[in-house]
């Protein structure tokens, strides 16, 4: 299926950001900053992640969750739905989707003993893309929706059972152990450790691009590789955050951590190769940058920046590739535009 | 003493007298007293209930009824007795897992395990309560009632599996009592198998209470003589426990371990009267008396266990040394100093309280870390009479030890088979308990796995799953490994790694899995708000690793 794409329309900009609407978001206008399309993203009301969408015409800002925690939102392909995790009603982390209004809240995972995260939508916008842990083995798997038939794509494979170690009664044992029987019990389990550590290094997430040519394979270390689905030709981006596509899928858009004040907006032209680095100062301590969405035009970029292991709520940034200045938006995490 | 004068029982004897008896002489035979009743009180033949002294001691039930306890002695059967309260398993069957499990209650699975209270005099099993899961926290509840002034309720939580001695002090603590105590605990340690439990543990805990009330006695004559005072003890008492810590999953006891001792005196009360009239003279006594038993619920325990221990005194003490403001609180600047205060709402609110009801307070500005302590000492004090009460943060009116009692480090050989199997059991352990929650979302303070963890949250609760109990919050993480000297430079898998900020600051932790191709090092970490506990690789040369790295905390070296 193809996309309808809506016609480039001009960004506008305030740069001028009016601090006593930023510093009031409970309003139901944030900041006087312009942009075409809506934002969804997630916001932490009282520590309980909820999802807000932003409107970029009107600066409304509306919030569409409010039972449990909410993360991770994801625009549907037609923008009438929106995939996300929730913890709600007793169960672990499973995947949800409702109407863009917030109306139709269902659930789409049932996870046995484990939990679900991560969401995002396949091109066709009839499947979803998502990571579960069951009891260790971390899986990356797809979702049909109209069929609820899930295919597991990866797999870490199993663990042993996870559980508190009695190291006080190994302790009280050991005596009893030979010397060779012990060094053949050690052997075995570094070897066992050794092959979790391998299969958990080569884990992947995918992120098909919205024109179903391409798929970005994020490895756990980092490492980003472009596949080219028909040749199944792959390439070797680069170490760095989860990836997004353009909503054209000619482009795509990371972070690479450069040093200790500066994380690097990386934007990759599928053709041409490496298009632009972007290095965005952080204050105050390490910051962390991450999660980036496209506008509809490709001229600009929203993403997540915030300090590590703090209470203080990271901050969404809009970037424009044309005048290279970056316009704090709202506090918030993970945005996804359309 | 049959032989006693007024000015023995007073401590006055030593003091120039103020009054001299004068002598009178009349002419003729008086018919009756030169003095005019007043009021005739009722007779009885005994002293009635309402004119004794009496304790109430009282187990609460839990949420299902059971496990209560409630008992009345007078004072003269409890004072100078050992009385104790402790926890036994609850039945045979609880007795054999104990069993199993190496004959300590700590190494059980607090949740397989049941337990009642035992309330011991001088040894002796006097009530027992029934049967209530081990980690279960019940209200302990003391009434003091005296004929002159009623009852003194003093209240406390307990948790079913730790050991407390009671001391109730009826008058002073002189030397020999205190001397016979520590005499006896000696002559129990040395015959260590013909004694109890009780013999052992509960006679120091009660020698400690003893030997607290008599160095308090002691300072106490010497300002008495000092100030020209008189004074009377009234019944007061002491708590003395050796607490356990109990890790919760869901709500449920998980693993428990031993913890600190604490002294909790929540009733110290004293009669005074100066020999001069001068009635600023009982508030200076009262002033100083004050500090100095604050000192000693820190002092005594560094005296006794030789472990850094914490007092309100030595804590507004250590917050001024490390530059802290310590402040005073009076109505008319609470407005302004309550708010930037640093500590937590419970002290706050405390503080609120004591200055609605016309007192004063004196705190630091902020907590201050002692060893693997954090908290506050306050002081909230009596401006017309002197008297006060000297807290640490938690409620507790006294002092603890300020060390985790964790279980001594393994100091066999390295190379030793033993070792190496260990090593490789608990890091087996890490990375397999660390993977198990690979994609659980960033919850800033998040401890629960099922909702969120924050970095320390996921630090916690790995290591306490592979049996190694480290406190909250990554500072706290780091300060406990460098307190007991396991913090390392270079990394290993299992290690939890921390991160510093320009000021040197502790902000994040998180397991190391490894170093791959030996330049990047594999960490799982809770990252930040919007991300997911994730595996992650850093250069381990790189710039932003070595400028953030603080260091390693590694359990088994």
């Amino acid at each position: 299926m193809k996309f309808l794409f809506v016609t480039i329309v001009a960004i506008l900009i305030n740069l001028q950001m009016d601090s006593n609407l930023l510093a009031n978001e409970k309003k139901s206008t944030v900041p006087s900053i312009i942009f075409n399309g809506r934002i969804v993203f997630q916001k932490s009301d009282d520590k309980i992640g909820q999802i807000f969408v932003l409107d970029g015409k009107d600066s409304k800002l509306i919030r569409l969750t409010s039972v449990g925690h909410n993360y991770q939102p994801k625009w549907s392909p037609d923008g009438k739905n929106i995939a996300f995790a929730s913890n709600r009603k007793g169960h672990r982390w499973e995947i949800y989707i409702m109407d863009s209004d917030s109306k139709n809240q269902r659930r789409v995972t049932y996870t046995t003993d484990g939990f679900s995260t991560q969401p995002r939508w396949e091109s066709s916008g009839n499947e979803l893309y998502f990571s579960s842990n069951i009891k260790g083995d971390i899986r990356e798997n797809l979702v049909n929706l109209k069929t609820g038939e899930v295919k597991i794509i990866a797999s870490t494979g199993k663990i042993p059972a996870v559980k508190a170690i009695p190291i006080k009664d190994i302790i009280k044992d050991i005596d009893k152990i030979e010397d060779e029987q012990l060094k053949k019990m050690t052997e075995a389990l570094e070897k066992e450790t050794k092959e979790i550590l391998e299969r958990l290094q080569g884990r992947f997430k995918i992120f098909p691009s919205p024109d179903g040519k391409h798929l970005l394979i994020h490895y756990s270390s980092g490492k980003i590789v472009l596949v080219d689905k028909k040749s199944k030709k792959e390439k070797t981006l680069d170490d760095g955050s989860e990836p997004a596509w353009s909503k054209d899928g000619n482009k795509l858009a990371y972070f690479i951590a450069s040093d200790e004040l500066k994380d690097t907006l990386v934007v990759w032209d599928v053709d041409k190769g490496i298009q632009e680095k972007k290095a965005v100062p952080t204050k105050k301590y390490y910051e962390e940058c991450f999660s980036t969405s496209w506008s509809r035009d490709s001229k600009q970029i929203v993403y997540t920046c915030g300090p590590v292991a703090g209470p203080e709520e990271p901050w969404l940034y809009l970037y424009d590739l044309k005048t290279k200045q970056s316009v704090k938006l709202i506090q918030g995490s993970n945005p996804d535009w359309y | 003493m049959p032989t006693a004068t007024i000015e023995d029982i007073l401590g006055a004897q030593d003091l120039p007298s103020t009054k001299t008896i004068i002598r009178q002489t009349f002419p003729y035979l008086l018919g009756t007293l030169p003095y005019k009743v007043v009021v005739q009180g009722s007779k009885y033949s005994t002293a009635p209930d309402t004119m004794r002294h009496k304790v109430t001691l009282q187990i609460s039930a839990d949420m299902f009824g059971e496990g209560g306890i409630s008992i009345t002695k007078s004072l003269p059967e409890l004072s100078g007795k050992r009385l104790t309260l402790s926890y036994v398993p609850a039945t045979t069957s609880d007795e054999a897992i104990v069993a199993q499990y190496g004959g300590d209650m700590l190494n059980v699975p607090p949740y397989l395990l049941n337990v009642k209270p035992v309330i011991k005099i001088d040894g002796v099993d006097t009530a027992t309560g029934g049967s209530i899961g081990m980690g279960t926290t019940q209200t302990f509840t003391m009434n003091l009632y005296t004929p002159a002034y009623g009852s003194d309720i003093v209240q406390n939580n307990v948790i079913a599996g730790t050991y407390s001695a009671i001391t109730i002090q009826a008058n002073k603590t002189p030397a020999e009592v205190a001397g016979a105590r520590m005499e006896k605990l000696q002559n129990n340690s040395k015959n260590i198998d013909a004694v109890t439990l009780d013999d052992l543990l509960g006679e120091l805990l009660y020698a400690i209470g003893i030997s607290y009330f008599h160095h308090l006695t002691f300072e106490n004559d010497l300002y008495a003589k000092t100030f020209q005072m008189v004074y009377m003890k009234q019944p007061s008492e002491a708590i003395t426990t050796l607490d356990i810590n109990i890790s919760y999953l869901f709500g449920v006891p998980r693993s428990a371990s031993q913890g600190g001792l604490n002294i909790d005196v929540d009733r110290d009360v004293y009669a005074t009267s100066s020999l001069t009239g001068d009635t600023n003279r009982s508030k200076h006594f009262m002033n100083l008396s004050g500090m100095t038993s604050s000192a000693w619920e820190h002092k005594i325990f560094e005296a006794f266990v030789n472990t850094p221990s914490v007092s309100a005194m030595k804590l507004l003490k250590y917050a001024s040394q490390q530059g802290i403001p310590i402040l005073t609180i009076d109505s008319a600047n609470i407005n302004t100093i309550l708010p930037t205060l640093l500590v937590s709402s419970d002290v706050k609110t405390e503080i609120q309280n004591a200055i609605n009801a016309g007192k004063k307070a004196i705190v630091s500005q902020s907590e201050v870390q002692y060893y693997d302590w954090k908290g506050v000492g306050y002081v909230v004090l009596d401006p017309i009479t002197g008297t006060g009460a000297y807290m640490i943060s938690g409620g507790l009116a006294g002092g603890g030890t300020a060390k985790i009692l964790t279980d001594p480090p393994i100091t066999m050989s390295k190379d030793s088979f033993v070792y190496q199997y260990i090593k490789s059991v608990f890091l087996n352990s890490v990375i397999i308990n660390s993977i198990a929650l690979i994609g659980t979302p960033y919850v800033w303070g998040g401890k629960d796995p099922d909702i969120g963890l924050d970095c320390s949250g996921l630090t916690k609760y790995v290591y306490e799953m592979s049996n190694f109990r480290i406190p909250d919050g990554a500072a706290n993480q780091y300060n406990h490994f460098k307190n007991n000297g396991m913090i390392f430079q270079t990394p290993q898998s299992g290690d939890l790694f921390f991160w510093k900020d320009s000021n040197g600051s502790i902000y994040h932790t998180g397991i190391v899995t490894g170093i791959t191709n030996s330049e990047d090092i594999g960490i799982i970490d809770a990252p930040d708000t919007g991300r997911v506990v994730e595996y992650r690789q850093f250069p381990l040369n790189g710039s932003f690793w070595q400028s953030n790295i603080a260091g390693y905390g590694r359990p088994i070296e």
